[in-house]
């Protein structure tokens, strides 16, 4: 077990733990937390497999910030039109929840 | 041993983290944990020797992020919000039904176990990765630090999209906003907060963040650094100057503020053509120049970052607290 695979499995478990959020919650800003951190484990994943018993490997680190970036523009976004339907109907659930 | 120890407990923490940031009591702790749950991922990349990722993560999944999120629930409790919302969302979480909260659970812990047992059972026989490739050919790609030499020579198609990704979102921002009523902070509108000492911080603060982005940018050529981390930094820097407002950039200019949006993947495209007009290939850099073609489009890169993610800030409706505070000035 070396570190890198113990912070892939930590980023399972943060995937597994967000998805649950996600399905659970019926807030809209709570999902788009929850989506963020399944986001966050995903990318530890991604760079704690690739690096499992051997040094740093630039290639995962690079699609790993190219993701964090898109990330946050999405992030941005989703809270621009939250924040709009909010404004607009004064609620911060969808219809179909309730 | 000790540090395997350390990695453990960091990731046991992230999960308190994560676990606060999902269910936590109200919106403002849960931010809070959710900013918590980025400065520990952060360390977590400092520990995978990810230090582009660490600097990355600390500027825009603890910061910037945190801001955002921050800022949009100072919005939410100044909305009059539904009356019995907040009641009706609590009654919904306990009576969801036994059914559909067992599935919840299974299917997320599903997930999670079956990849982490492809996670320990697929370890010991992965086969060899591009690391080494990637360092070999590193010194040929005019600049000295791999992961820029990925982002900007190997795969710089991905990156030429990702900023076409980027700006599609701010375009989508700037045709959502509303109509006829421009944002409180593009008309100039500062917080009903005012304080001596943020007076006297903000300024200098804002000087420190544009001379740390700079450098950021400018030392992604040959060390962890780059056009990502300066142009978060440099949008968090319009973030704050955004809320505490001693002096708003005027978003009203909508020709140049489009221009500033769209400079990088202009730019970044401009040079992907030029290849085949001088017989390279798409995206080919001529060797000889290679390093200084880099930086420009990384610091075309890092302006249109920080102008995306900064109007994509503003262009949200703003809480009317700041708004009917200037109206009845």
């Amino acid at each position: 077990m070396s570190g890198a695979l113990l912070f892939a499995i930590a980023g399972a478990l943060v995937l597994g733990l967000a998805l649950h959020g996600f399905i659970t919650s019926s807030s809209l800003l709570r999902r788009l937390m929850a989506f963020n951190m399944m986001g966050s484990g995903v990318f530890l994943v991604l760079v704690g497999f690739a690096q499992h018993d051997r040094g740093a490997d630039a290639l995962p680190q690079a699609l790993v910030l190219t993701g964090i970036v898109v990330a946050v523009a999405s992030t941005a976004l989703a809270l621009l039109i939250f924040r709009r339907w909010v404004a607009t109907t004064g609620s911060t659930t969808l219809p179909e929840d309730g | 041993m000790t540090m395997l120890i350390f990695d453990a407990l960091l990731g046991a923490t992230m999960l308190v983290a994560a676990y606060g940031a999902l269910y936590g009591r109200n919106d403002f702790r849960a931010v809070v944990m959710f900013v918590v749950f980025g400065l520990l991922l952060a360390l977590a990349w400092v520990r995978l020797d990810a230090t582009d990722l660490a600097l990355a993560e600390a500027a825009i999944g603890a910061g910037l992020t945190g801001a955002l999120l921050l800022d949009t629930v100072g919005f939410l409790r100044s909305q009059p919000v539904k009356a019995g919302e907040a009641e009706v969302v609590r009654q919904q979480r306990l009576h969801s039904g036994t059914v559909s909260s067992v599935l919840s659970a299974l299917a997320s812990a599903g997930v999670a176990g079956a990849l982490i047992f492809a996670l320990v059972h697929d370890a010991p026989f992965r086969a060899g990765g591009l690391a080494d490739t990637i360092v070999r050919e590193t010194p040929r790609s005019g600049t000295s630090h791999p992961v820029t030499a990925v982002l900007l020579a190997f795969r710089a198609f991905d990156t030429m999209l990702e900023i076409a990704v980027l700006l599609a979102a701010g375009l989508v921002g700037v045709a959502v906003r509303e109509p006829g009523r421009a944002t409180a902070l593009a008309t100039g509108d500062r917080l009903a907060v005012s304080s001596p000492i943020l007076d006297a911080l903000v300024p200098r603060l804002i000087v420190a963040m544009i001379l740390i982005g700079a450098y950021l940018l400018w030392a992604g050529s040959y060390m962890p650094g780059g056009a990502f981390q300066g142009g978060a930094l440099l949008a968090a820097c319009g973030v704050l100057l955004a809320l505490t407002g001693p002096a708003t950039l005027d978003m009203d200019e909508q020709f140049r503020i489009r221009l500033l949006l769209c400079i990088g993947f202009t730019v970044f495209l401009a040079v992907a053509w030029a290849g085949p007009l001088q017989g390279r290939a798409v995206l080919m850099l001529p060797a000889q120049s290679a390093g200084a073609i880099i930086l420009l489009i990384e610091a075309m890169l890092t302006i249109s970052i920080a102008a995306i993610l900064y109007s994509l800030f503003v262009n949200a409706p703003s809480s009317p607290l700041t708004t009917s505070a200037r109206g009845s000035q």
